[in-house]
């Protein structure tokens, strides 16, 4: 014991230092790389998960040029020049091509999806004053926008999907509850979004406005929805009460900005010159001789008529456009025939046809038709044609009993299916 | 002994008389022989002296002095000089066995009193008549259980070092290696760098000159190692370096030079006849139309009849350089070692080699009356290794002219350049032992290590008038604190008890730089400039920190019960903040049980030890921050698509697109390890037996995992597979003497090995391994087998006639060979697994298990006067590899003629016609499925081999032999290094495989080496 009472100094020093190596120690800094946990502190920050949203939804839509294969391009509406498009076109969806692999995967789409589930957290867990609230309602709209986009995407791709929210997360829902939920993020994304964004110096900013979520098109994808379930008195309701007289100056469509990247440029340029086009005789069927938007839409040379880029840095998906066709729809669907017919003479400006005269019959061929004409490079036709029961009319692939079996909807590739308990629907499950 | 006693007797008996007086004295062994070169010392004063070649020595002394005798090979003694009169001293011989001192984690034991099991190495025989670049291929063959593998003969290269069985396990290809810590006098050095910051390929333990290693120390079982907690589940290699001794100072210098010689190389067929061969093909299978090159139809052709040597060309004998020069002592004071060294290996093949200098001073002061030891080590080091860009090739046409030929000379037809890994390293530690009180002492140390690693690249294409440059920098530090207190009191009736605790912080940084540029034409200097557009530089840091306490118990009974604990806690940054620390405990036992008294009379029994351990020890990874969830700003997904992250002119910055998302409960990969041993000393030590079982369970070796692509992840990092090795290892020793001038010391290990996989992710699936770019590697992991089994087509022979090829009773077809190849006489007959009448993917089958089952090494030590010869074998035993080599070659694309040598197909048995009783396919260049595939079983073979490391001759001269020799002592030695494989395997050398199997040797062969040498102590 004698020893120990010699050296209590020493003991009681070794016992500083021991105790000293502070715990603090293990956690180690990052300096070249960024961690989640504390990154979201500022609204620019913010800013970017929202953006990351937008840039995930750019690469679900745009990869292989997957907004017209899901809808045009697999309607054989408009060619796309390249390769695999003539599978697509014949509906062989489930061909060994990579390219069709990932058009099947629906991976990207969940991206998007957890994009906005986390914007939606990070903006409630902002700390106080760092979101004024105008970004506060914007950021909170637009991921409610970006997720009711994405669910509204795959149910219309896929048909039934798995949910990916936390409350019933891989619960297996089918088409009309995917599109139901979403009504309920895009009515909630309507009432926050302004009809112009503010930009950074806070003044309003239409070439911001044109490439992100506004009250506009978040309209437009509610009515969509409503639509799409058959309610079109919801629709009707939702159009007439947010546009009206004085809201005339304030639309404004949504679409993907494809802008230069500082790191690299897009791979694919969906939008370059002559990449959309339809052969001279489809072009013709569609839009007969006399319509006056023939030439403002296409270019006719030789043989073929290619679709024009308006404005080659954004793709439009919401064009404030579809807005007297979604008002005639709506109309229509809700037992407004007069006001529908009113409606769709004024879309269909510069048509040949005298649409004056249409019974409640022939309205919506008509309409179907001047989707078609009016929608044109949007990625809409085959959705359309899925909601006005019209597949086997015009893809001869496809029988009534093949669409019933599912045929309209994608394949699933297997990295989609695997270990989730889920499998090919009843058409694309033949072996 | 009974003389020593008297002799003590006389002395304290008989009475001081003059104060200071010349005494002589003479020291000799227990035969009586003269001891030569022995140190006589008086403590606390300077004078010294050393026998002559008679045993002789004169010493000025004073009554009351201590004298000290010691000499390498004895026991030292001290004797306090009490009366004039010559001395005549006797000392006995070391028991090497009872009294060696072995290193064993954070203190030293005696070898009877350990419970673990270790293995002890003396490196200063081994390193005294080999040259080598690494003490790890040193250590090959002579530990059981560790298996150092050598994959490439190439100058600089890494050996892997397993200890105990493979558990590492990868998605990717087999760089995943259980490594062990190594710890150089106490402190954990940096072993290598994780795959993201190693610059250079160059062996990162190469910088440490294996002349200045006193031993190495394998700590192979959990008891052992576990105090080194979560870095010691793969064993750990201590390292001690040599120190002075008491007496005068020793110099040494060992001087040394060899000749590499080229081994044997791939077969080449060679100017005509690779002529014919070409000529045979093109007549067998060349599609209508399809003509010769006119290369080989031309007779004008100057080089018509030429059949160049490509391999003999860049293939040439080549010297290697090595010389060590040393400077120990030791006194009162301490002890001081200063040695430098020089190493110039030059590689066999065209412009390769390995350089090292090595300089190392390590120094010892002891101060407040011995109360007080400081330690001050500084090493440093650097090796250069010198490469070739990748396009030299040893495999052209034959026809093809060699560059000294004068009608070409001057037209350089490989790729000039070359690549210079540079790897220096600084060493600096320092450490204070306090000694408290009797038995208690404190001990703090303090090291830093810094590694600088350099890569400069330089090559250039005469066709394409292009020239690389590339240039990176790494830098790594280590910076280490430790602490600990030593206890260890004697009590009672021979009850020993020694407590170890300690605390030590350990921070480790990593950083590279690397810029490379491609110009457009060759601009003939070395320097990176930066040109428009594609330029690349990039940089890289990372860092972490281990915090650690722990504490050891070991406890004896007279030496004859013993018992022994440890427990360790880390805490590292890697991990996330909920499973940050890591408790890491071991308990063992043994019993000397030839103490007992029925032992007694057994004379026989020189020594017997039981003992048993059990304990738990862990493993990280590289990955720094794998826990933390990092953000990552865009990359390539799994079909390649890029994604951007501007968009509208805002960047986008969100939690998708991590490496993995933040896992808070990634944890240690922790390793259950028990082992029960026997030592058996017998018959004075003759015969030394060694036997251990051991059970290695690891668990939770980290792998990705599929996540359900609804996640908005796809994949995650987790704690998902469990490797279990159970092996048995015996060691025996024989010490055997011959008349008085003949001795013949053997030593044989082998270690039995049974590796298999006992849990994977996502349901037990199977792991079919492949990198990154979707490249197969043609291994598979699986639950149940092996690690890195080949996952192969099970190859049936050949199809002799039409109608062997299987048909499809409900169909009527026939069954279809790969790539939906229509199946013809000559072609592969793969079994078609699972019945589909179609060979694809899903025929492949588990084919073969490149772990190797046996391993172990065979030394053989014979003296006779002073003639001494040294035998090193090493084999392995049940072991599956692939004949890539070959493969390679017998893949002939459609331009295959002129574009590179043929083997001698006579060689091999290849299919041309029906009837041919062939092993290999008919080699249809032009067949639009070629049936020379990767992963045919048919080119698994046995890897089982035999191999003589090592022999070495040597004679010592000394005083007594001749007594005008200028130098203490010299020795001369030749040692052939490589001499000889036995192996079944048909390819060059059965070691120069890759961990999962795959043949080597195409890369670098192994060179035999035939080293001469002389070492003097001054």
């Amino acid at each position: 014991m004698t020893h120990w009472m010699k050296h209590w100094k020493f003991i009681s020093l070794l016992a500083i230092v021991l105790l000293c190596s502070c715990r603090k120690s293990l956690t180690v800094e990052q300096e070249n790389s960024t961690v989640e946990e504390g990154y979201y502190q500022s609204a620019p920050r913010i800013q970017q998960s929202v953006i990351g949203g937008y840039v995930d939804l750019r690469r679900a839509l745009l990869a292989n040029y997957a907004w017209m294969m899901y809808g045009e391009a697999r309607a054989g509406d408009l060619k796309v020049a390249v390769a695999f498009q003539q599978q697509v076109a014949s509906q062989q969806l489930t061909a060994t091509d990579q390219n069709l692999v990932q058009l099947s995967d629906w991976g990207y789409f969940y991206d998007v999806i957890k994009d906005a589930n986390d914007v939606l957290d990070i903006v409630e867990q902002a700390e106080e004053g760092v979101l004024s609230t105008y970004q506060y309602n914007v950021y909170r709209g637009e991921a409610l926008a970006l997720k009711s986009m994405a669910y509204f995407y795959l149910a219309r791709i896929w048909g039934p999907v798995p949910s990916a929210e936390r409350n019933n997360f891989g619960a297996q829902l089918t088409s009309e509850e995917v599109v139901a939920q979403s009504i309920v993020w895009a009515t909630e994304a309507q009432r926050l979004l302004p009809w112009l964004l503010l930009n950074d110096d806070g003044i309003e900013s239409t070439a911001l406005t044109a490439v992100r979520f506004n009250k506009t098109a978040v309209t437009s994808l509610l009515a969509q929805e409503h639509l799409w379930l058959g309610n079109g008195q919801s629709a009707y309701d939702v159009l007439t009460n947010t546009f009206t007289s004085s809201t005339a100056d304030s639309l404004s469509g949504f679409g993907l900005a494809i802008g230069e990247d500082r790191r690299t440029e897009i791979p694919e340029a969906p939008l370059s010159a002559g990449i959309l086009s339809m052969p001279l005789a489809t072009f013709n069927a569609i839009y007969p001789e006399g319509d006056a938007r023939r030439a403002g839409m296409f270019n006719i040379s030789g043989n073929s008529a290619t679709l024009i880029v308006q404005d080659a840095s954004k793709v439009d998906l919401l064009p404030v456009r579809e807005i007297n066709l979604l008002f005639a729809e709506a109309a229509w669907r809700s037992q407004r025939f007069d006001e529908a017919k009113e409606w769709l003479i004024k879309a269909a400006n510069g048509a040949t046809e005298d649409y004056s005269a249409l019974t409640e019959e022939t309205f919506g061929d008509a309409l179907l038709l001047e989707r078609q004409r009016i929608m044109v490079g949007t990625g809409q036709r085959m959705f359309d044609l899925i909601r006005f029961g019209e597949v086997p009319s015009y893809i001869s692939a496809f029988t009534e009993a093949d669409v019933t079996k599912g045929a309209a909807y994608w394949p699933l590739s297997a990295s989609s299916i695997k270990d989730n308990g889920w499998s090919q629907n009843a058409y694309w499950a033949i072996p | 002994m009974k003389g020593v006693c008297l002799l003590f007797a006389v002395l304290m008996l008989s009475v001081a008389g003059i104060a200071q007086s010349v005494m002589t004295g003479k020291i000799s062994d227990s035969d009586g022989k003269p001891v030569v070169g022995a140190s006589v010392g008086i403590k606390g004063k300077n004078t010294g002296a050393t026998t002559n070649a008679a045993g002789s020595f004169r010493l000025r002394v004073s009554v009351g002095d201590t004298l000290t005798f010691s000499s390498v090979g004895f026991e030292s003694r001290e004797i306090v000089f009490r009366k004039a009169a010559d001395l005549s001293i006797k000392l006995t011989q070391e028991n090497k066995i009872l009294s060696d001192v072995v290193v064993t984690g954070y203190k030293s034991q005696v070898k009877q009193e350990i419970t673990g099991s270790v293995t002890s190495i003396k490196m200063d025989k081994i390193t005294e008549g080999q040259a080598a670049e690494s003490f790890g291929s040193l250590l090959q063959g002579r530990v059981a259980g560790v298996n150092v593998q050598l994959n490439s003969g190439e100058p600089g290269a890494t050996p892997a070092i397993i200890i105990r069985g493979l558990a590492a396990v990868s998605r990717g290809d087999a760089s995943a290696i259980s490594e062990p810590l190594y710890v150089i006098d106490g402190i954990p050095i940096i072993s290598r760098m994780s795959s993201e910051f190693a610059v250079t390929s160059t062996n990162v333990l190469a910088d440490l000159n294996p002349s200045d290693i006193e031993d190495v120390v394998v700590l192979k079982d959990a008891s052992a190692a576990a105090i080194y907690g979560s870095r010691a589940a793969n064993g750990v290699i201590l390292i001690t370096t040599k120190k002075g001794k008491r007496g005068k100072p020793q110099i040494n210098l060992n001087i040394r030079t060899g000749v590499n010689f080229v081994p044997q190389l791939r077969d080449v067929a060679g100017g005509t006849k690779e002529r014919e061969q070409v000529q045979r093909l093109y007549d067998l299978y060349a599609p209508y139309g399809l003509s010769m090159p006119a290369m080989y139809t031309d007779v004008t052709n100057p080089f018509y009849n030429n059949s160049s040597d490509w391999q003999g060309y860049l293939y040439n004998t080549s010297v290697t350089q090595d010389y060590n020069a040393s400077i120990r002592g030791a006194g009162d004071f301490g002890q001081y070692s200063i040695s430098m060294g020089y190493m110039d290996s030059k590689g066999i093949l065209f412009n390769t080699g390995f350089k090292r200098y090595s300089l190392m001073a390590s120094t010892s002061f002891n101060a407040l009356k011995n109360k007080l030891i400081i330690n001050n080590t500084l090493a440093v080091s650097r090796t250069d290794q010198g490469r070739n860009p990748d396009g030299l090739s040893s495999g052209y046409s034959s026809l093809l002219p060699l560059p000294d030929n004068p009608l070409v000379k001057g037209a350089e037809v490989y790729q000039p350049g070359n690549i210079s890994n540079l790897n220096d390293r600084v060493r600096f530690s320092s450490d204070a032992t306090l000694n408290l009180a009797r038995n208690l002492s404190y001990k703090a140390s303090l090291s830093l290590e810094y590694l600088r690693v350099m890569q400069d690249t330089y090559s250039e294409s005469r066709r394409t008038l292009r020239a690389t440059n590339l240039s990176a920098t790494g830098e790594n530090q280590n910076l280490l604190f430790q602490n600990t207190v030593t206890y260890t009191p004697k009590f009672g009736n021979g009850h020993s008890l020694s407590v170890l605790l300690g605390q030590s912080m350990e921070k480790t940084e990593a950083k590279t730089t690397s810029v490379n540029s491609v110009s457009a034409s060759p601009t003939l200097s070395q320097s990176v400039n930066w040109p428009q557009g594609n330029s690349i530089g990039s940089s890289n840091y990372g860092a972490s920190t281990l915090m650690s306490y722990f504490s050891r118990l070991d406890y004896n009974f007279q030496q004859k019960y013993l018992l022994g604990a440890s427990i360790r806690t880390d805490g590292s940054s890697k991990f996330g903040k909920a499973n940050r620390w890591g408790v890491f405990p071991s308990i063992s036992a043994g019993w000397n049980f030839y103490k007992e008294d029925i032992f007694a009379n057994a004379g026989w029994l020189t020594n017997g030890k039981i003992r048993g351990s059990y304990g738990l020890s862990g493993t990280t990874w590289d990955n720094n921050y794998l826990a933390l969830g990092i953000m990552d700003g865009g990359s390539l997904d799994q079909y390649n698509s890029l994604i951007e992250i501007a968009y509208g002119g805002i960047s986008g910055f969100t939690p998708t697109w991590y490496d993995g998302f933040k896992n808070d409960n990634l944890t240690w990969v922790k390793t259950n390890m028990a082992n029960i041993g026997v030592d058996l000393t017998l018959f004075k030590g003759k015969v030394e037996v060694i036997f251990d079982a051991y059970e290695k369970l690891t668990k939770g070796l980290l792998l990705s995992t599929a996540l359900p692509t609804t996640s908005g992840y796809n994949e995650v990092y987790r704690n998902a597979a469990d490797v279990l090795n159970r092996g048995l290892e015996f060691t025996v020793n024989t010490n055997m003497r011959f008349g008085s001038d003949f001795t013949w010391n053997t030593n044989l290990n082998f270690a039995y090995n049974k590796n298999s996989v006992i849990r994977l992710p996502d349901g037990n699936a199977d792991i079919i391994k492949t990198s990154t770019s979707g490249q197969d590697f043609g291994s598979i992991i699986r639950v149940g087998a092996p690690l890195n089994g080949f996952f192969f087509y099970e190859s049936q022979g050949i199809y002799q006639a039409e109608d062997q090829v299987p048909v499809d009773p409900k169909t009527g077809k026939k069954l279809l060979g790969l790539q939906g190849k229509t199946l013809q006489v000559g072609d592969r007959n793969f079994r078609d697994q699972d019945g589909d009448y179609r060979i694809d993917v899903s025929d492949r089958v588990y084919s073969g298990d490149p772990n190797p089952k046996w391993n172990g090494g065979w030394t053989n030590d014979f003296t006779y006067k002073q003639f001494s010869l040294n035998l090193v074998a090493t084999f392995v035993i049940g072991r599956d590899i692939v004949n890539t080599a070959l493969l390679d070659r017998l893949k002939l694309g459609k331009a295959f003629a002129g574009s590179g040598s043929l083997p001698n197909f006579d060689k091999y048995s290849i299919w041309e016609k029906s009837g041919d009783n062939a092993r290999y396919p008919a080699l249809n260049p032009w067949s639009d499925a070629t049936q020379v595939i990767n992963y045919d079983s048919e080119y698994i073979e046995d890897g089982s081999y035999f191999k003589i490391r090592s022999a070495t001759l040597s004679y010592t001269f000394n005083k007594k032999i001749m007594q005008r020799l200028p130098f203490e002592r010299m020795r001369i030695y030749c040692t052939a290094d490589n001499l000889v494989t036995f192996q079944k395997y048909s390819g060059p050398d059965a070691e120069l495989v890759t961990i999962d199997g795959f043949d080597m040797s195409g890369g670098y062969p192994m060179r035999r080496m035939l080293l001469f040498g002389v070492s003097i102590s001054l």
